[in-house]
């Protein structure tokens, strides 16, 4: 599989205070990448400067091996799924008119995007009835759920995710990883998965990137991560536990 | 139940100046809807148009309305469209200020996820930032709207139309009850506008809910185009009636609106011509003047007094001696004369209860020179000031009074018939001279201008309607101080309309056949 996505020597400060120190990293097409690091560690910075929402102060980003900065970022925008930090849904929005929004923007037939939005409420374990609610009469779970659905909605071959499964329950979270672990095989589809949860990272994961003051810690498969001798890297496993 | 039967009789009158009123306020409205409304998607979008625009914005809304209505009149002329422009600059702040903090205070994170989503700015802009701005551009809308409802009220200060012609003719000719109704028609329309609104955006919010198929956003666009077609049929109808072939104007006095009614009746009846009256321009010549140099106005009644210094601008005291020198000028500058003068004289002039004038013998102001020392003066507060106030008169005439005494303009005619004054200063057709018990002394040593009466006309209008200087002619010498003013007295204190008054006036001097 060729190389999909590259950082090269990135590194962005904020106000004089460096964020991503000289970060390197290729990722391969169709992998499930878990980004797993504490808080304030610069994840998602990272996954913001995919698409173009924050730019790097040094260093290149390629996608597709071509660099960001060629490319008209509102058209890769459209081609790459975003699900947003505490998934921002967009208040006078229904439920429907969230998730079919990119497929407006793209004006698909009124007929498909119909379609696709319950596929999409289908993936994402929602039913019918909450496509004519608003975002403030669901749960901070069920909103969760239909930031994925936008994200999914466009069918992009990228998808980044910035910890999507943070509020929603144990049992509902783990039919979300199984259904997403099944579109990722299904689909070939890249994406980029940030979560907190070191089980999850393991779990989900093709490879798990580990990330500590925006310096790269690991980047490998799970199974290689156990034998990592990083320091960061065994206490985060070693907080599995807890 | 007075007031209920006054409303009765004139329903047809309110009635036009309410829908006059309705349709300046939308079309100003609409105009700053627009506008405002852009200036606030710019001034939000390119930050470094902010602090200029919104200044600006700022410092329009400070100007007082009656000094940007002086600033307009010369740009726009007098009438509606400067009202509607007025109107207009004012709603400007209220609409600009609220799109600006509506859209400014969208959530950042909103903004960024559209953004991520692949949204352009122009998308951003249109399917996120001005709906969620929409409550707030709403409010603002919403005060807007009885703001500008209440400020069109002012608009017939320059002689446009609306619910403020009822209210500045019931000042000037002292009709409280047409003021009081002007009034309540504004705030009715002000209120039942607000309830509308409320309604609306109610209607508008459920129906969003419900389905936001296509269909009924169809719907909504037929709508809105059948209010615009019908606000524009009623401008249309209301502001392009059949072109008028004169154009008369009047300034806010009693008598000039008998003298501009008077012209009107006689020109419909002896010619083919068709009349429009603008009554009450505010500022008077300083605003008339100018329109008929734009041609807006053909003719309106004026003293000479005033032609002389407010218009030639010519220093000294203008005397009837100097007509000549007046209408020469008149021709030469501004291709306007003089013509119909009625013989009546709008001046200021001294009065005296009538039992003095007979027991001194008084008939000029110099007459008072030797019995004024135990006599009381009496006048309004500002004539101690005025600069041809109270002390250049009693020092060009040497007159000592044994008192003077401040009073109310209006209960100055009582207080002289109760004793409690002996003279005071008046216009000398003032509607209650014709009543009271008095005397008015001559201005013997010309310490006053002479105002007499007459119309200011342009050439060209005489030279097209040659038939018009029929009329003038017939009005020429018609009117004393005397009949003047018991004409103004008709209209003031018996409650009859200027109208009538000029049409019974006229039948009884045998112009009308
Ligand atoms: N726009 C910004 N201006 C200034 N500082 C910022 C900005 N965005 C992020 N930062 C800082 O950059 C650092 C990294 O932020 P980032 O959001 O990437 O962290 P994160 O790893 O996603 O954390 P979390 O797990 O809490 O979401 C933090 O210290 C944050 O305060
Ligand atoms: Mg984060």
């Amino acid at each position: 599989m060729g190389v999909i996505i590259e950082f090269k020597q990135i590194g962005k400060q904020y106000n004089q205070k460096s964020i991503i120190t000289n970060f390197n990293l290729a990722i391969a097409q169709g992998e499930l990448v878990t980004v797993i690091g504490s808080s304030g560690s610069g994840k998602t910075t990272l996954l913001k400067m995919l698409n173009g929402l924050v730019k790097p102060d040094h260093g290149t980003i390629s996608i597709y091996q071509q660099l960001l900065s060629e490319q008209d970022i509102i058209t890769l925008r459209r081609k790459i799924g975003y699900c947003i930090q505490g998934s921002v849904l967009f208040p006078h929005m229904t439920v429907a008119q969230n998730i079919s929004y990119v497929l407006r923007l793209e004006h698909w037939k009124k007929k498909e995007i119909y379609r696709r939005i319950d596929e999409c409420l289908e993936i994402v374990q929602l039913s019918e009835e909450m496509k004519q609610h608003y975002p403030d009469q669901l749960s901070g779970g069920q909103q969760q759920r239909v930031g994925i659905a936008r994200a999914l909605a466009a069918d992009p071959d990228i998808i980044l995710m910035d910890e999507p499964f943070g509020a929603v329950d144990e049992i509902t979270r783990v039919e979300l990883q199984k259904a997403l672990k099944s579109i990722h095989e299904k689909t070939e589809k890249t994406i980029i998965f940030i979560t907190h949860d070191i089980r999850e990272a393991l779990m989900l994961g093709t490879k798990v990137l580990v990330l500590d003051k925006g310096e790269l810690q690991a980047y490998e498969t799970p199974e290689q991560l156990q034998n990592n001798s990083n320091v960061f890297v065994q206490r985060l496993l070693n907080s599995r536990s807890d | 139940m007075e007031f209920i039967q006054f409303i009765g009789e004139r329903w047809e009158f309110l009635w036009g100046l309410t829908l006059e009123h309705i349709a300046i306020s939308v079309i100003a409205i609409v105009i700053a809807m627009i506008l405002g409304g852009g200036i606030g998607i710019i001034v939000s979008e390119f930050q470094q148009t902010t602090r200029p625009i919104m200044g600006s914005v700022s410092f329009l809304y400070t100007i007082p309305s009656i000094s940007l209505l002086g600033f307009l009149i010369p740009l726009t002329g007098i009438g509606n469209t400067t009202a509607i422009v007025a109107l207009s600059i004012y709603a400007l702040l209220p609409m600009v200020r609220n799109t600006y903090t509506g859209l400014t205070q969208v959530d950042t994170a909103i903004i960024e996820a559209a953004k991520g989503l692949g949204s352009t700015r122009w998308q951003i802009l249109s399917h996120i930032k001005i709906p969620l701005a929409l409550p707030v551009i709403l409010s603002g809308l919403r005060n807007m709207i009885t703001m500008t409802i209440a400020l069109a009220g002012i608009a017939s200060f320059i002689g446009a139309g609306g619910l403020g012609v009822a209210i500045y003719r019931g000042i000037t000719t002292n009709n409280a009850q047409l003021t009081l109704v002007g009034s309540l028609c504004i705030a009715v329309i002000a209120l039942v506008s607000d309830v509308l609104f409320v309604y609306g955006e109610q209607v508008w919010k459920k129906k969003r809910v419900a389905c936001e198929k296509s269909v009924k956003k169809k719907k909504h666009a037929i709508t809105v185009t059948a209010i615009i077609g019908i606000i524009i049929a009623i401008y249309f109808s209301l502001f392009n009636p059949v072109k008028p072939q004169v154009k008369i104007a009047t300034k806010p006095m009693t008598e000039q609106y008998i003298l501009g009614e008077m012209l009107a009746i006689l020109i419909e009846t002896n010619t083919d011509l068709h009349v429009d009256i603008t009554h009450g321009i505010g500022g008077g010549t300083a605003n008339i003047h100018p329109a008929m140099i734009a041609n807006e106005f053909d003719v309106y009644p004026e003293y000479t007094g005033t032609g002389w210094s407010t218009v030639l601008q010519e220093p000294g005291i203008y005397t009837n001696d100097q007509f000549t020198q007046l209408q020469n000028e008149y021709s030469k500058k501004y291709n306007m004369q003089w013509t119909g003068m009625y013989g009546f004289e709008n001046s200021y002039a001294l009065a005296v209860r009538k039992e003095i004038a007979t027991q001194y013998d008084l008939e000029t102001i110099s007459d008072l020179r030797k019995v004024a020392e135990p006599l009381v003066f009496g006048a309004e507060y500002d004539f101690y000031e005025r600069e041809d106030g109270y002390e250049p008169l009693i020092q060009r005439y040497n007159l000592t009074f044994y008192q003077t005494v401040d009073l109310d303009i209006g209960l100055k005619y009582q207080a002289i018939e109760e004793g409690k004054i002996d003279v005071m200063p008046i216009f000398t057709t003032d509607g209650q001279a014709s009543q009271a018990d008095i005397v008015v002394l001559s201005d013997d040593l010309q310490f006053y201008p002479s105002y007499t009466c007459g119309n200011v006309v342009r050439h060209e209008v005489l030279q097209s309607h040659p038939e018009l200087q029929g009329i003038f002619d017939s009005v020429t010498q018609i009117l004393t101080n005397e009949t003047m003013s018991q004409l103004n007295y008709d209209v003031e204190k018996n409650g009859i309309e200027p109208h009538d008054v000029a049409r019974n006036f006229l039948e009884q001097q045998n112009l009308l056949k």
